[in-house]
């Protein structure tokens, strides 16, 4: 199957992708390469292209890169998390599924990267494209929430393991955002660059 | 029966963990509140270098209280015996944690959080450097989904209080009570 038609399916069918995904479920590597890698290349790539237009091409390539990590972090960090934070609400989630799910459920944010695109110099059009951006990425808690239907999560438990799921995702990002935002800064500042 | 055999590590129960942090803080307060405000104060006065050996000290303060035993905030000094491991072991982390940062951040993170629990190594177990982060990184692979939920958690907790003016007087004491709880149960001491 290619990513795009994978990708079309996640959107326009999520159950019908999540039945078949979560039935089955790659290995995390086979995820991270065929999946994970290409759509998380997506933000890290237009942050590149924005970079390049504003004329800063080392600051474009460090927090292209910066981007991808992230975003890769955050999805390394739900699917092992996943499992551990089923345990607390007594449901069994296998490592595999873990990340099935959490690849799904971060598709939407993955998506959204081609926002990154327009310059933080047009305030306005930044912040509203962060923002539907944003919008776009809680797309990802109902497929989250389906997938847990589909696994047949006692029904009681699910909103809660869906928030608890939602809190440490922000929690990751948080961490490795600010993590990031240091970095880049370090490595920009040693470089002289801009 | 082999009384000696070590008991398999159970699966982390946050709920009860945060329980029994609470409960545990809440008997004796002042002294873990008096014991951390010491690990803030003279590790930023030291710039960092007394930090390992200070808290290794209210670890060992979270231990005895664990027990049952009375505790002082002043107890926290007893880390200082553990002065050239616990320093030894905080520079490398801090080090390669750096280093592994710049390397496009994962490898930093991936240090940071497979080798968290080598100052508890040193508190609780007498491990030398060496040992204590070789233990840290065995512990951090065998467990690594319950670890990671657990700093999450942690983090969480501390965010929350830092929100509010005296919230890190109260959060920081209790994660590290819930991480020093916690490491018996990840290691089915």
């Amino acid at each position: 199957m290619t990513l795009w038609r994978r990708i079309a399916d996640v959107l326009r069918a999520p159950t019908a992708r999540l039945q078949d995904e979560l039935a089955e479920p790659e290995s995390p590597v086979a995820l991270l390469t065929s999946v994970v890698l290409p759509l998380t290349a997506i933000r890290g790539l237009a942050v590149l292209v924005r970079s390049l237009f504003a004329g800063s091409v080392l600051a474009g390539l460090v927090l292209g890169a910066g981007n991808v990590v992230l975003q890769l972090g955050t999805w390394l960090g739900l699917g092992l998390v996943l499992p551990a934070l089923a345990r607390q609400f007594t449901v069994e989630l296998s490592d595999r599924r873990a990340f099935a799910l959490a690849t799904l459920a971060l598709t939407p944010m993955w998506l959204s990267g081609v926002l990154f695109l327009l310059p933080e110099d047009w305030f306005l059009a930044a912040l509203w494209s962060r923002i539907l951006a944003a919008a776009i990425s809680l797309y990802g808690v109902a497929i989250f929430f389906r997938g847990l239907v589909v696994l047949d999560v006692p029904r009681q438990v699910r909103p809660a393991l869906t928030a608890a799921a939602i809190g440490a995702t922000a929690v990751l990002y948080l961490v490795l955002f600010a993590a990031l935002g240091l970095t880049s800064n370090v490595i920009l500042l040693l470089s002289g660059g801009d | 029966m082999d009384v000696n055999a070590q008991r398999a590590p159970a699966p982390l129960d946050l709920v009860s963990l945060g329980r029994d942090a609470w409960q545990l803080f809440v008997r004796q307060p002042a002294a873990h509140i008096g014991a951390f405000a010491i690990v803030l104060l003279l590790g930023t006065i030291t710039a960092g270098l007394l930090t390992p050996a200070l808290l290794a000290g209210y670890i060992r303060v979270v231990d005895r209280a664990r027990r049952d035993e009375p505790v002082h905030a002043t107890h926290v000094f007893d880390g200082l015996a553990l002065l050239a491991p616990t320093l030894l072991v905080g520079l490398i982390y801090v080090v390669a944690v750096a280093l592994g940062s710049l390397l496009i951040l994962l490898p930093g993170v991936v240090i940071a959080v497979g080798w968290c629990y080598a100052l508890w190594f040193v508190a609780l177990e007498g491990h030398q450097t060496g040992a204590a982060l070789r233990a840290a990184w065995a512990l951090a692979r065998q467990q690594t989904g319950s670890l990671l939920l657990l700093l999450v958690a942690v983090v969480a907790a501390n965010l929350v209080g830092g929100l509010f003016v005296v919230g890190a007087l109260l959060s920081g004491p209790l994660a590290l009570i819930a991480l020093t709880l916690a490491f018996d149960q990840l290691k089915g001491r």
